[in-house]
């Protein structure tokens, strides 16, 4: 066993665990937080991509022991108190979620470009979230909601 | 889904990692970004008794041009490699490599060494580092060495890379005046490993005259390629279409495809020869417009 | 605002606001005390006698509570018996009793205190196989020689359609010319995101089963699972937690439901399962893989005087029917006006994953050989795509038409829509800019396809001709409403809770849709072959009027004016002409629930009704000749692809993609939009990567998302769409259900648009998908 030690949504969680526990299954099983979804084995469909170090990652690829004393941000993370994100808000508008299985992920991958490229364009938008793959939308409410947040211009990040 | 239990390592300096990893030898996998280690042992293709998490080593990320050679440690990310102004300014080889890894997850944890080092025969760093040449940096129990680029790969997901030393620094050689480089990718669809994937690496000089090829080449064999053949045949020569069309020729020299889950051989091959002439366009294109 | 300004209000998707925080429940996410995890052992041969399976190190592996084979079950579980045909002598066990298969199929399961031992464990089974040569070519399965996949019937055909209209031999022997071509589509599978996963708890107090599980078909389920363990249906309750997509893979029973409910009682531990894609790919019934031989008998100005179709199915080991071979067989004349047709179609066992229903079943596989045959036969007589289509179409004053195969066509004006389509791409431009093209060595290629996408079918013996939905006002005076099943990402409680609140004039709002739990839901199908819209939606508005029905009859008696004068506005109903006169919903359900002595005589107490539709057009029972109608409406698309192919490698890129979809009345617009765009990208994946390989063991070659490639944003072009609303007289909100016809285009219509493309080369492309190998391959063989 090995002991973690890690920030998640801000708050200090701990817990001993085996090596092997991916990071994705102690944010689930241990924290209850399940929001991040598991959809393949090989890291190729997005769903349980976090940000890590406020970079967005699959967290499926990721030793939760990795993290240790590291800070990361889960989609429960984003919205504060009550309210959600302008991310989040633009998903809804935009009718960008269907089954919501891929949303958590996608959202994710959103808010990460956000925070690195403000300007980001079209093309970084695909980018951004070439690796979140989506069965039910085709992508084109996603991409608009993304795209629309980014016109917006002010959203705030998530707690420091 | 679920890896098989190992013991975790992760040492905070270089010496200890090296003594981590001479003490477990086989039994031990080094974990850089973990994008291709992981997946294998979730697949329960990899069960390594014990794992040396390399993350902790400081000073190992890093993109810096020094008196003869790029150096870019083993721990740098893809993403970080991206966003270097000097590999935009200078290397557009890598840039072109690195653009086209996996996804924006990927290359935020995927790093330089860790892909080098898994010896993946589809990989894009491989065929670039061929290309460009240059030498791979490891420390083990018995010290430093500096394995050059074309004696790298070695078989199917083999290295030169014992397995008690680790990878600490890629050396790239620096551009020469009046160079270029490229790397085309053909994949069945964007985040996929290289289908086939050509680096082309060329210097001219005032007169239009290649004094130097680089090629190197991914999805063509059991490891990445270096084209020497095509390489001797461009050497020297005006880069007309007689010997563009000599050296596309001359890859069947050196590569080997073999069929499998992503194309036929014979696609892989003829494949080869038309992104060759393709980067090599680009990578002429790129000399013949870079100022001294 | 309420009732009729219901399109003033900025759109909104009911539920979407829990998912978009990750605040759902999908079946994993259940946080149930105490659970164990259940890890399946599964075959790695596809064709073999279980020589011998020894569960002793699987079960001393640690944390382990249990680790079953059939031999430890069979005194606890009954089988199932096949349909009735040839599967009939067949008894299907959830883990089998010592024959495999096909590769994946579930053979053991150990559960244990964490899903790291559960597989630990799983992986300790020590299996050995006495391999037998698989069975992989459902050409050769068919003969009468071949090895039998089960050997307990008499041949590996198990289902078969023929149906065969007058006069034809008299066509094909009077014909102009005589085509003849053989198409064949590619195995695919459903992949929603979320692969499959259950939960159950038993309570022995009770002896009542819990099982959560993700599912579209909560009552078959239930009903399965009482079944083979011997219990009524009542001590079982099946709930569909929040499910993460379908498209055809969640709807039938699987067994390992079956194993799960069954591991709870005997550890007497809540206890769940979780598939690994993997899994996902090698057991969730697969779709497509159908090759067809279809030949024209066709008048020179391009009319096609007959058609002949041969199917036969790749059915993989399946031991149910399969209706995407009816499907395919009963549509195989797509928009055409064929009268002359005969369809012989097979449905094979082969030692593969079992087929069962993906998005687009059969009228996919129907819709693509004659989009891809109408083009062929075009080119062949040098007519424009365009025009030969014309010239066939079911004409628009001959509707409701029925096909020599019977089946109903209710509504549609294909003409219309391909010309609406050819307008919003340019067409005449398109073909001009071609010529241009080509002259500067540009292989552009401009392809179209029209698709009918029946929907909402009903067959003898397995139902589905109606849709079901209880209704309940509260005493707030707001509506809790519980359909038939539940939502898979479709937005039905969104048009749930929008028919329900214009009938009752009352906010979305104010109305709650529970679904997806046997134990509230009406029996009345499930979201299966786009029929929300068609049967369901109906079904919510007959409850609905129901129910303001009674509540007018109410306020009549209580304020003494006759109903016909009255009217429900938000929150209370009004008489007409005299606004004074006025009684508040509070009141009136006060009446119903409390004060029931106010009630008009002979009115039962109570706001709560089940409305019914059932779909008045299926024809049942086929007739002499095997006529019938197994659909209620269909829903078509228009499209128009646009493509440049690059010879040297054989990619292609897609410069347009046009679609003009009709789907009869739209119940929710925004919603419909949505859910095409998604559809179209599943078609594109279908076009452009998806297939599911074997190698000649029988092994899968891709059962990872790293080799099964699915579109990502990347691979999707514009999409330009329009719209046609023609409605279906046989439902009587007019919709035909929009789910599936976008994903019935791309197939067709980038298979056409590459031919042409590739038409000065003479290459044929005859397989999918397209990919760039494939390409390169065609065009350079047709060089040398």
């Amino acid at each position: 066993m090995a002991h973690l030690a890690v920030t998640v949504n801000g708050q200090e969680r701990a817990a001993d665990i085996e090596p092997r526990l991916l990071l994705v299954h102690f944010l689930r099983d241990e924290l209850k937080l399940t929001g991040t979804h598991i959809g393949c084995v090989v890291g190729r469909c997005g769903a349980c991509t976090v940000l890590w170090k406020k970079r967005p990652v699959k967290s499926c690829m990721v030793l939760a022991i990795q993290t240790h004393q590291t800070e990361i941000i889960t989609i429960e993370g984003l919205s504060r108190d009550e309210r959600l994100h302008p991310l989040q808000e633009a998903f809804l508008k935009s009718d960008a979620v269907e089954c919501g299985y891929c949303t958590p992920g996608m959202v994710m991958s959103a808010y990460g470009l956000l925070l690195k490229k403000p300007n980001a364009s079209g093309d970084d938008i695909k980018r951004a979230i070439s690796g979140n793959l989506c069965r039910c939308t085709g992508y084109v409410n996603i991409v608009k909601a993304i795209s629309s947040t980014l016109a917006q211009g002010k959203y705030p990040a998530v707690r420091e | 889904m679920y890896p098989n239990a190992f013991d975790y390592h992760r040492p905070t300096s270089l010496p200890e990692a090296v003594e981590v990893m001479a003490r477990y030898g086989h039994d031990a996998r080094p974990l850089a970004g973990g994008q291709s280690l992981i997946p294998l042992l979730k697949l329960r293709l990899a069960n390594p008794a014990v794992i040396v998490d390399l993350n902790a080593i400081p000073e190992l990320s890093y993109v810096r041009q020094e008196k003869d050679r790029l150096a870019i440690g083993a721990l740098t990310r893809h993403s970080d490699v991206e966003d270097s102004d000097l590999i935009r300014a200078r290397y557009a080889a890598i840039g072109d490599a690195v653009t086209h890894i996996g996804d924006a997850q990927v290359r935020n944890l995927g790093t330089v060494g860790g892909s080098l080092a898994h010896g993946d025969p589809s990989g894009d760093w491989g065929a670039v580092f061929l290309a460009l040449g240059g030498e791979l940096r490891c420390v083990g129990p018995s010290g430093e060495r500096l394995i050059p680029a074309p004696e790298f790969f070695t078989d199917l997901y083999e290295t030169a890379r014992q397995p008690d030393e680790i990878v600490t620094e890629v050396k790239i050689r620096p551009p020469q005046p009046r160079s270029g480089g490229a790397y085309l990718k053909l994949e069945r669809r964007v985040g996929d490993f290289a289908l086939v994937g050509v680096a082309v690496s060329l210097a001219l000089d005032e007169n239009a005259i290649c004094v130097d090829a680089g090629i190197g080449l991914s999805g063509v064999g059991p490891t990445c390629v270096k084209g020497i053949t095509a390489e001797r045949i461009l050497h020297g020569s005006p880069l007309n279409e007689p010997a563009i069309a000599a050296a596309a020729d001359s890859l069947d020299a050196d590569i080997d495809p073999y069929s499998d889950a992503r194309a036929p051989a014979e696609y892989k091959r003829a494949m080869a020869k038309v992104f060759f002439r393709r980067a090599l366009d680009v990578a002429r294109q790129r000399a013949t417009a870079q100022r001294l | 605002m309420a009732g009729d300004n219901k399109r003033t209000v900025a759109f909104e998707r009911k539920g979407a606001a829990r998912l978009v925080r990750g605040a759902a429940c999908y079946a994993d996410d259940l946080q149930l005390p105490d659970t164990a995890y259940a890890s399946f052992v599964r075959s790695s041969a596809a064709r073999a006698k279980i020589s011998r399976l020894d569960l002793t190190s699987a079960r001393r592996s640690p944390g382990v509570l249990a680790v079953v084979a059939f031999a430890d079950i069979m005194g606890d579980i009954r089988p199932i018996r096949g349909p009735e045909g040839p599967l009939a002598n067949c008894l299907i066990y959830p883990l089998p009793q010592s024959e495999v298969h096909y590769v994946g199929q579930p053979l053991a399961v150990a559960v244990a205190e964490s899903r790291y031992q559960a597989q630990d464990a799983a992986d300790a089974v020590d299996i050995e196989y006495d391999l037998r040569p698989a069975v992989l070519d459902p050409e050769a399965a068919l003969e009468a020689e071949a090895p039998l996949v089960f050997a307990e019937l008499a041949s590996n055909v198990v289902q078969e359609v023929h149906i065969s209209s007058e006069g034809v031999d008299k066509a094909f022997s009077e014909a102009d010319h005589v085509i003849s071509e053989r198409l064949r589509t590619q195995r695919i599978a459903a992949c929603p995101l979320e692969p499959r996963a259950c939960a159950a708890v038993f309570d022995a107090a009770s002896g009542r089963y819990t099982v959560w599980t993700s599912t579209v078909t909560i009552h078959a389920v239930r009903q399965q699972i009482a079944e083979v363990l011997g219990v009524k249906e009542n001590r079982v309750r099946v709930i569909a937690p929040d499910v993460g997509g379908s498209f055809g893979g969640k709807v039938h029973p699987y067994p390992e439901e079956i194993l799960v409910a069954y591991l709870a009682k005997r550890l007497h531990r809540p206890v769940k399962w979780v598939e690994t894609r993997i899994e996902h790919l090698t057991n969730v019934r697969h779709g497509r893989d159908q090759i067809h031989y279809v030949q024209a008998a066709v008048r020179s100005d391009g009319r096609i005087m007959a058609l002949k179709s041969k199917i036969i199915a790749d059915f993989g080991a399946t031991t149910r029917f399969i209706n995407s071979l009816p499907a395919a067989a009963l549509y195989s004349t797509g928009a055409y006006d064929i009268q002359c047709h005969q369809v012989d179609a097979f449905g094979v066992l082969t030692n593969k994953t079992p087929q069962g229903p993906v998005r687009g079943i059969g009228k996919a596989d129907a819709a693509y050989v004659i989009e891809r045959f109408m083009d062929i036969v075009a080119r062949q007589l040098n007519l424009d795509p365009a025009e030969i289509r014309m010239k066939n179409f079911v004409r628009e004053d001959a509707f409701p038409y029925r096909t020599a195969t019977g089946s109903m066509l209710d509504s549609g004006r294909y003409p219309t829509c391909l010309r609406k389509a050819l307008d919003l791409a340019g067409y005449e431009e398109l073909r001009k800019e071609q010529a241009e093209l080509r002259k500067k060595g540009v292989l552009r290629g401009i392809g179209m396809c029209l698709v009918i996408e029946p929907t909402s079918a009903a067959r003898r013996g397995q139902g589905g001709g109606y849709g079901a939905c209880r209704v309940r006002m509260e005493p707030s005076g707001t509506v809790s409403a519980f359909p038939a099943y539940g939502h898979q990402g479709q937005g039905h409680q969104t048009a749930i809770a929008r028919i329900i609140a214009d009938r009752l004039s009352l906010l979305s709002d104010d109305v709650e849709v529970f679904a997806g739990d046997t134990a509230e839901s009406p029996y009345g199908s499930s979201a299966i072959s786009s029929r929300s819209a068609v049967t369901l939606m109906p079904a919510v508005d007959v409850a609905a009027t129901l129910l303001r029905d009674k509540i007018l009859r109410i306020a009549a008696h209580v304020l003494e004016i006759a109903p016909g004068d009255l009217r429900l506005e938000t929150g209370l109903v009004r008489a007409v002409g005299a606004p004074e006169r006025e009684l508040g919903l509070r009141q009136i359900t006060r009446i119903a629930y409390i004060d029931t002595y106010r009630l008009p005589p002979g009115l039962e107490p109570g706001l709560e009704v089940t409305g019914y539709f059932t779909a008045p057009n299926i024809i049942w029972e086929p007739d002499e000749r095997g006529r019938r109608n197994e659909f209620v409406a269909v829903p078509y698309e228009a499209a128009v692809a646009v493509v440049d192919v690059d010879p040297a490698t054989g990619r292609f890129s897609t410069v347009r993609y046009v679609a003009v979809h009709d789907c009869g009345t739209t119940l929710v617009p925004e919603i419909v939009e949505t859910q095409h765009y998604g559809s179209i990208a599943q078609g594109l994946g279908e076009a452009l990567f998806e297939e599911l390989r074997y190698d000649q063991d029988g092994q899968p070659l891709n059962s990872t998302f790293m080799d099964y490639l699915l579109p990502t944003v990347n691979d999707i072009p514009l999409i330009e769409t329009g719209h046609m609303v023609t409605p279906s007289p046989f439902t009587p909100l007019g919709a035909k259900g929009g789910g599936e016809t976008g994903t019935l285009g791309p197939p067709a219509a980038l298979g056409n648009a590459i031919e042409d493309a590739l038409a000065p080369l003479r290459v044929k492309i005859r397989e999918r998908p397209y990919t760039s190998d494939r390409l390169w391959k065609a065009i350079h063989q047709e060089a040398s």
